[in-house]
């Protein structure tokens, strides 16, 4: 009976396709790192009490500071990462259970591969801008299915638990923005991401209309929950700025003109609680909420943009690991010749069958060894 | 200990990826589908790790992925307003084939869709993937008997099929 199944062994990743990959876990792992290095479950406390933290708003607010004057981030390797870099690693776990796959982890996940469609224009527009024509349609076709998806499980998520879908609503909403605004700085390259921009903004769009809604609707249930609640996460949001001016005034590699802004967007903070306390202190527990809504805006805009100082931090540390990783594998046979002969099998086994552009971080680590990988530019057909 | 598990968490990617992609493709029957999810289920297995002990990377792996599938599954049948039981039923092969494929691999996959949903998933982890009645157990999360019941069964019918 194996024999049957035998040949089952062709198909396999390509080269590219693996060393894609790994970049992108080298960079997660070592996000990981960097995350937990700075003190956790402020979040938690301050957006939802589900959150399990990372710690990522004392960076959110350097990145508010980094792209505050408007920096222009247009080149390949300063894209933004990943639209939903997990802030969180997992979500009430006692109830969704050791493996189920639920609501957010399907809005992520729709959003994350969304996100890649873009990179993948953006990342082409730089390293072969003549095919972008030619495939622009399609990857945009496939953008808007997984934004399509994306906001169907948006909707029951926000029917059960409208914060949550709220604050997803915020980061994929930034991130959309992000993507947009690079897009435009690179359509002098090609009136193709003109039009890919509007479609990214269009989207932004409406996944900001929701988040609207979402907020309305934990405004209106928020009397319920009271004061205290309340008063938890007004709390919460002092720990934060306080963690995050430690970890400004304390970083030597930031500019003196870089802390004074990231003080003044902690400043903006600052006065945004101390609203949130006074309405709460006198029962307005609506507009209470409305003003720590403004600063979680505040910080996710930041934050989104944060990966561009997340990624110039660890790109060095990837890139290494990346090297080593390719220099261990040449030459032992793991990406040998055989290797190739494959790969050139599997690719020859159907038309969709090629490796995604790099995405932002990616590209640079795995070029020169990508040569190998034949065939595998091309943007694929269908996801 | 991070370092620890960094560095298994690697291994484990290094040992698995090609296996993890497979078992995606036999089922998605798409080959860009299954180089997201196998991306997906590793990301998944990181975040995992992050919060717990992972003693055993590749049941972890392969339960992920099977998940994952399922999820695929319903997202599909909820989309077509289907059942997610209509949908399994229909199988895989309503979804688009997987073009230009190799011959061996179009034999394979014609040899898989006559078979139904669960016999299907059971033929492929134990010969595509080559996992073990004990190891397929634990992704199912039934014991090692009914699994090897399964299996002969499974491989029974699929004699028939093939006529051997």
């Amino acid at each position: 009976m194996k024999d049957v199944f035998k040949n089952s062994y062709q198909i396999k990743l390509s080269e590219k396709e693996k060393n894609d990959i790994y970049s992108r876990l080298v960079r997660e792992v070592e996000l990981s790192r960097l995350y937990t290095m700075s003190e956790s479950s402020l979040w938690e406390q301050l957006f939802s009490i589900k959150y399990k933290t990372m710690g990522i708003t004392a960076l959110g607010l350097i990145a508010a500071i980094v792209l505050g004057g408007g920096v222009s981030y247009a080149a390949t390797d300063s894209l933004p990462g990943d639209m939903l870099y997990p802030v969180k690693t997992q979500v009430n776990e006692q109830v969704r259970g050791w493996f189920t796959i639920g609501d957010e982890d399907e809005v992520e996940y729709r959003a994350r591969l969304a996100e890649r469609r873009l990179q993948e224009l953006e990342q082409l527009s730089q390293e072969r801008s003549e095919r972008l024509v030619e495939v622009s349609e399609n990857v945009q076709a496939r953008f808007e299915k997984h934004i399509r998806l994306m906001q169907e499980r948006l909707d029951s998520l926000g029917e059960e638990d409208p914060d949550l879908a709220a604050d997803l609503s915020a980061r994929i909403e930034n991130a959309l923005e992000n993507h947009a605004r690079i897009l435009r700085q690179l359509e002098e390259r090609s009136e193709t991401l003109g039009s890919v921009a509007e479609r990214a903004q269009a989207a932004q769009g409406a996944v900001m209309q929701k988040r609207q809604q979402f907020e309305e609707r934990v405004r209106e249930n928020i009397g319920e929950m009271g004061g205290e609640y309340v008063g938890s996460r007004i709390e919460a949001a002092r720990k934060m700025v306080s963690v995050a001016e430690e970890f400004i005034n304390g970083n030597g590699n930031i500019s003196e003109e870089s802390k004074g802004r990231a003080r003044e967007v902690m400043g903006e903070v600052n006065i945004l609680i101390n609203e949130a306390e006074a309405l709460n202190a006198s029962g307005d527990y609506k507009e209470a909420i409305i003003k720590l809504q403004q600063v979680r805006q505040l910080v996710y805009q930041a934050r989104s943009a944060v990966s561009l100082e997340q990624q110039t931090g660890v790109q060095n540390l990837i890139q290494e690991r990346v090297r080593e990783h390719i220099e261990e594998n040449v030459g032992t046979g793991r990406y040998g010749e055989g290797f190739e002969e494959n790969t050139d099998e599997v690719d020859s086994t159907g038309g969709n069958m090629n490796g995604a552009v790099d995405g932002p971080g990616q590209g640079q680590s795995t070029q020169g060894q990508s040569g190998s990988g034949k065939g595998n530019t091309a943007i694929s057909e269908e996801i | 200990m991070r370092d620890n598990r960094e560095e298994q968490f690697l291994k484990a990617f290094e040992m698995y990826s090609d296996a993890i992609y497979r078992h995606c493709f036999f089922r998605l029957n798409n080959h860009d589908e299954a180089v997201d999810l196998t991306q997906e289920v590793f990301l998944r297995a990181w975040k995992k790790a992050l919060s717990e002990d992972v003693r055993d990377w590749k049941a972890l792996l392969y339960r992920i992925a099977h998940t994952k599938i399922i999820d695929i599954y319903r997202s599909a049948a909820r989309q077509k307003n289907r059942s997610l039981d209509a949908l399994i039923e229909e199988g895989f092969d309503k979804r688009e084939e997987a073009k230009d494929v190799t011959a061996e691999i179009s034999h394979i996959l014609g040899v898989l869709k006559e078979l139904d949903h669960d016999d299907r998933e059971i033929i492929i982890m134990r010969y595509v993937d080559n996992l073990l009645p004990k190891e397929i157990a634990e992704v199912f999360g039934i014991n090692e008997n009914a699994t090897s019941v399964r299996i002969h069964r499974a491989l029974k019918k699929l004699k028939q099929i093939l006529h051997i």
